[in-house]
């Protein structure tokens, strides 16, 4: 569907006439600045170690207080608690959420919120669009487990923090998971909802319309109350399970994918930057987010309540993961507010269930979660173990 | 490669490199002097790492992802107005001509820049949206979102005949 802009971007850059390579002039470029890195180096040295101090220091509690505060506040909360302060991540085969662990056989995929505690993906591999199967298991805050038989495939379930169900889509009547060209002539989805509780179907209807645009087996699905929305071609489908209706939501025909808690996202008409965060049931106008030509999007929080600028547009890895180029801070904006704030700079920032923004860093066996609202923070020491991150709250079907 | 590579590899490398690199800066800056003064800068970086590089073929991959993030810097620190006339950046749908190969990249020039980065990566490199996020730094997740919003501006801007409805979310 998009041949034709990988075409003109293929002629337009067939017909530029490209200039010779200025190859001694970019080496003498290059050691000239390389020795003055090192000398600028040299003279660094010691001033990072008053950097660091001071970097420390202006870390505010959320809850006031000194880190070790913070770290009391952590292990003595109680797992709801502590689920929904702390949120869930993963490192490898294990599943961290609030102050509990758990250890899985498998690798973790993807990790949803719910009422009931984290809803974790997981399979032969870490990657959401592996051909194998991925099994499911519900980790309640105090770690106990529940699996859950569901067969989705690679596609993106809705969730969300104060519901006991998943929704997902399905090609309407398929028996077997179908190809991309296949999914792309399906013209009739069913719109299904699980229970967590009983890890049974509670509701199921069908829905004409094409999904053309994403290259998952099904369209992306959000959940809020007794409502799903399916992002088909023409925009956002509603199901009220609840009601036993469907309907097209008005005026998301060009809508992004970006929803959560009841709330999407669609461009402002006139700058085509700022972003309109709408209400799904009533249509209304929640809050216009400014963003700047150089922003890339943003993503809400899982309640709905923020929206995180992405800060990590500067950040690059190079071989075996390390990174190259460290990213800039990530700002939020808080739609109950208008209000904006910088929070430290992280490669990534995910969520906990009640809006606050979430970091892991493996290496140095640390958690922090900041208040978007405030900025304040909390800096957990925790022991964690080697494997991929995965940060709650964050997308990772790719 | 057991060694580092030498200053000679290093120059050749830049011979090699700089075509494929130039073009790509250039469906990113949209400008030429622009796009030449970005693969400079951009090799220029490359070199302060060249003595870790064990692997002349991932070099390239090393300079393209240094390129991408600092054209992403550049709009940052520096108002794109400036360097870019205003006047080819569109607010709005263009206008329709017979040949919509121009607006392109007055179109590209619309978008945020890692937007752009990723129309570029994805639609002109012909990554995959793994090779995207490692190139960016960011999840895959991220690259299908800011494809999709790239994808509903790009066709509210240059229309069905380069983005089908069907297509917006990319």
């Amino acid at each position: 569907m998009v041949e034709r802009l990988t075409t003109l971007l293929h002629e337009e850059a067939a017909e530029l006439v490209v200039p010779p390579a200025p190859a001694e002039a970019i080496l003498q470029r290059a050691r000239r600045d390389r020795r003055r890195r090192r000398v600028s180096e040299a003279a660094a040295g010691l001033a990072a170690v008053a950097v660091v101090v001071a970097g420390t220091g202006v870390v505010i509690s959320r809850g006031g207080g000194h880190e070790s505060d913070a770290q009391q506040r952590f292990a003595s909360a109680s797992p709801g608690a502590a689920y929904q302060d702390y949120g869930a991540f993963a490192a490898g085969s294990t599943v961290y959420i609030g102050n509990h662990q758990v250890r899985f056989p498998e690798k973790v995929k993807a990790l949803y919120y719910t009422s009931l505690g984290v809803l974790v993906r997981m399979g032969h591999h870490a990657y959401t669009d592996e051909g194998g199967p991925s099994h499911y298991t519900l980790i309640h805050p105090d770690g106990t487990t529940k699996d859950i038989d569901l067969r989705m495939g690679d596609r993106v379930p809705g969730t969300d923090p104060d519901s006991p169900y998943v929704a997902y889509a399905e090609p309407a009547g398929a028996t077997s998971p179908l190809s991309a060209v296949e999914t792309r002539k399906v013209g009739e989805w069913s719109l299904v909802v699980v229970s967590l509780e009983t890890g049974t179907e509670v509701a199921r209807t069908n829905v004409s319309g094409f999904f053309t645009w994403g290259g998952w087996e099904a369209p992306p699905v959000d959940l809020a109350g007794s409502r799903m929305w399916a992002l088909l071609d023409d925009g956002w489908t509603e199901f009220d399970w609840a009601a036993g209706t469907t309907r097209l939501v008005p005026g998301t025909a060009n809508a992004p994918m970006e929803a959560a808690h009841g709330r999407y996202a669609l461009y402002d008409d006139g700058r085509q930057i700022d972003w309109l965060v709408k209400d799904f049931v009533t249509g209304a106008l929640v809050r216009t987010v400014p963003m700047n030509p150089e922003d890339n999007a943003g993503n809400l929080s899982p309640d709905g309540r923020y929206v995180r600028y992405d800060g990590g547009a500067n950040a690059a890895f190079g071989d075996k993961g390390k990174l190259i180029i460290p990213p800039t801070p990530s700002r939020f904006f808080s739609l109950e507010t208008g209000e904006t704030v910088a929070l430290p700079q992280r490669v990534f920032w995910g969520w906990t269930p009640d809006g606050a923004a979430l970091s892991v860093d493996g290496e140095k066996d640390q958690v922090t979660v900041c208040d978007p609202g405030t900025g304040a923070c909390d800096r957990i020491h925790l022991e964690i173990g080697s494997g991929k991150v995965k940060l709650g709250g964050l997308s990772y079907e790719s | 490669m057991a060694r580092p590579p030498t200053d000679d590899e290093f120059t050749e490398f830049v011979r090699t490199a700089w075509p494929a690199l130039y073009r790509t800066a250039y469906l990113l800056v949209g400008d030429r002097g622009l796009a030449e003064d970005l693969v400079q800068t951009t090799l220029t970086k490359t070199y302060a790492s060249w003595g870790r590089i064990r692997d002349l073929g991932a070099a390239g991959v090393y300079a393209r992802t240094i390129l991408v993030n600092t054209a992403t810097s550049w709009f940052r620190r520096r108002s794109w107005g400036s360097e870019i006339s205003t006047s080819t950046v569109p607010d709005a749908a263009l206008p329709a001509v017979d040949s919509d190969r121009p607006l392109v990249l007055a179109a590209l020039r619309a978008l945020p820049p890692r937007q752009r980065a990723v129309v570029v990566l994805r639609f002109y490199e012909d990554l995959s949206v793994e090779q995207t996020a490692a190139a960016l730094g960011v999840t895959p997740g991220t690259v299908k979102s800011q494809t999709s919003h790239a994808m509903s501006r790009l066709r509210s801007l240059l229309g069905d005949a380069v983005i089908p409805e069907g297509a917006h979310h990319g």
